[in-house]
């Protein structure tokens, strides 16, 4: 009886192996067969969306300011005007009491920031942006950044065109790709220009946006 | 089985391309996080016109006395000052030293505030000072320029009956009061600000205008002098 049933059990097992390759072998043919029995042809349109965070930066190409210095009985005055865009953005008056600053033999002015913007695609944060504002080593200019009417010490890094001095991003409403910051937007700054009173006239250096 | 081995070839090979995809994927992200962009700055200083900038001064002398020939004695005196065209908010100087001399009488205060302004975005940072007078001196009214904490009349410090071209130097070399220039930082507002101040009560630069008056008579009179400055950007 014994032997009887382990007979059966084998030759069951041995049935289902061959029912298992029987089945490999017809899934292995099928593309041979779908391949030399195509009864029709078709397109296959395929779209694939493909959306890499970037960012794409809109700031001035250059500013310009022209310093007009003059004297009266009580005291030293001056006047200078930003240039963005091919015009006037600017204005900054200086007087005795901040003649000093941000050193001795300095004159400060401190103008509007210039519009900033970035439209930041595929981004899945929407959280905070912010902006590096830095300038290359020069004789005769120093940049700050300011809060406020009032002269800073915050000078930007002048060390690295890299990093530092920070500008908060806000976006204009709703919008969740558009974000600015200046003159004119929900988020402005002061950009403090100082330049040395017997400065020769002349000053330039590069700034740099860094967005993150 | 050709076909077994071709299959699992081709699938490799995706799982080979969708790795560097996923890797140069990593890659993009982080660029996106740190574009940046340079902009120029020009700063342009339009040289101003240098001017230069004094007050005017009167004095005030009168006699408490009613007689005809009253002592020249200071303490007989009363002596005012008053200022116009104040450079920097100046205050009208205090009289002192009042003393008889002949028949004049002397006394001095600290000079007022000058100013040489609109030397900003030049390479001048000093300048000398000279005095000369109207070409007519009223020999009855002289003024003298001399160091500060000086005492005493000097005539040969007056500088009202100069001349042009015989200007007296008080500041510069081989000036009355210091051989130096008047430096913008070192001067009386002590500020670098393009404007060189001297005089006043701040500041090394100072200096003491004495004046010598004849008085005569009852009548009330009136002498003037005009001193022209002139400042010279070194």
């Amino acid at each position: 009886m014994s032997l009887q049933f382990n007979k059966s059990i084998r030759q069951f097992a041995k049935l289902m192996v061959y029912i298992f390759s029987g089945l490999c072998l017809v899934m292995l043919a099928i593309p041979t067969i779908q391949e030399g029995s195509a009864a029709e042809d078709f397109i296959e349109l395929t779209v694939s969306t493909r959306c890499d965070p970037q960012s794409q930066i809109v700031n001035p190409t250059s500013i310009d300011i022209k310093v007009a210095f003059g004297s009266s009985a009580s005291g030293p005055t001056a006047l200078a005007t930003m240039n963005t865009y091919g015009e006037i953005t600017s204005e900054s008056t200086s007087t005795h009491p901040y003649w000093e600053n941000p050193n001795k033999g300095w004159v400060s002015f401190v103008f509007d920031g210039p519009p900033i913007s970035a439209n930041y695609y595929c981004q899945q944060d929407w959280g905070e942006k912010k902006v590096h504002l830095s300038y290359e080593p020069s004789e005769n200019v120093k940049l700050y950044l300011t809060t406020n009417n009032m002269p800073s010490s915050n000078e930007l890094d002048v060390s690295d065109i890299d990093t530092r001095s920070t500008v908060r991003l806000a976006p204009p409403g709703n919008d969740d790709i558009r974000y600015s910051a200046g003159k004119g937007s929900v988020n402005p700054y002061g950009l403090q220009v100082a330049i040395p009173i017997y400065g020769q006239g002349k000053g330039h250096t590069v700034l740099q946006n860094n967005f993150m | 089985m050709t076909s077994l081995i071709k299959n699992t070839a081709l699938l490799s090979i995706n799982a080979i391309l969708v790795a560097t995809l996923l890797w140069q994927h990593d890659v993009e992200w982080s660029q996106a996080w740190s574009s940046a962009s340079d902009y120029t700055l020009s700063v342009d200083c339009v040289e101003p016109t240098v001017v230069a900038f004094v007050p005017s001064l009167s004095y005030s002398i009168s006699s408490p006395g009613t007689q005809r020939n009253y002592s020249l004695a200071a303490n007989n005196l009363v002596i005012s000052s008053d200022i116009t065209n104040a450079i920097n908010s100046d205050t009208a100087p205090s009289i002192s030293g009042m003393a008889a001399s002949g028949n004049h009488v002397t006394f001095h205060h600290r000079g007022p505030l000058v100013k040489i302004g609109g030397v900003q975005c030049s390479s001048s940072t000093s300048a000398s000072f000279a005095v000369y007078g109207d070409g007519a001196d009223d020999t009855q009214f002289n003024l003298a320029m001399e160091t500060s904490g000086s005492n005493s009349w000097q005539a040969s410090n007056q500088v009202d009956n100069r001349v042009a071209g015989n200007a007296a130097v008080i500041f510069g070399a081989g000036g009355l009061i210091s051989s130096a220039a008047i430096n913008d930082g070192s001067d009386a507002d002590t500020i670098v600000n393009g404007e060189i101040a001297f005089g006043g009560t701040q500041g090394a630069a100072t200096y003491d205008l004495f004046n010598s008056i004849q008085l005569m008579g009852t009548n009330t009179t009136n002498h003037s002098e005009t001193l022209t400055y002139v400042f010279t950007v070194q």
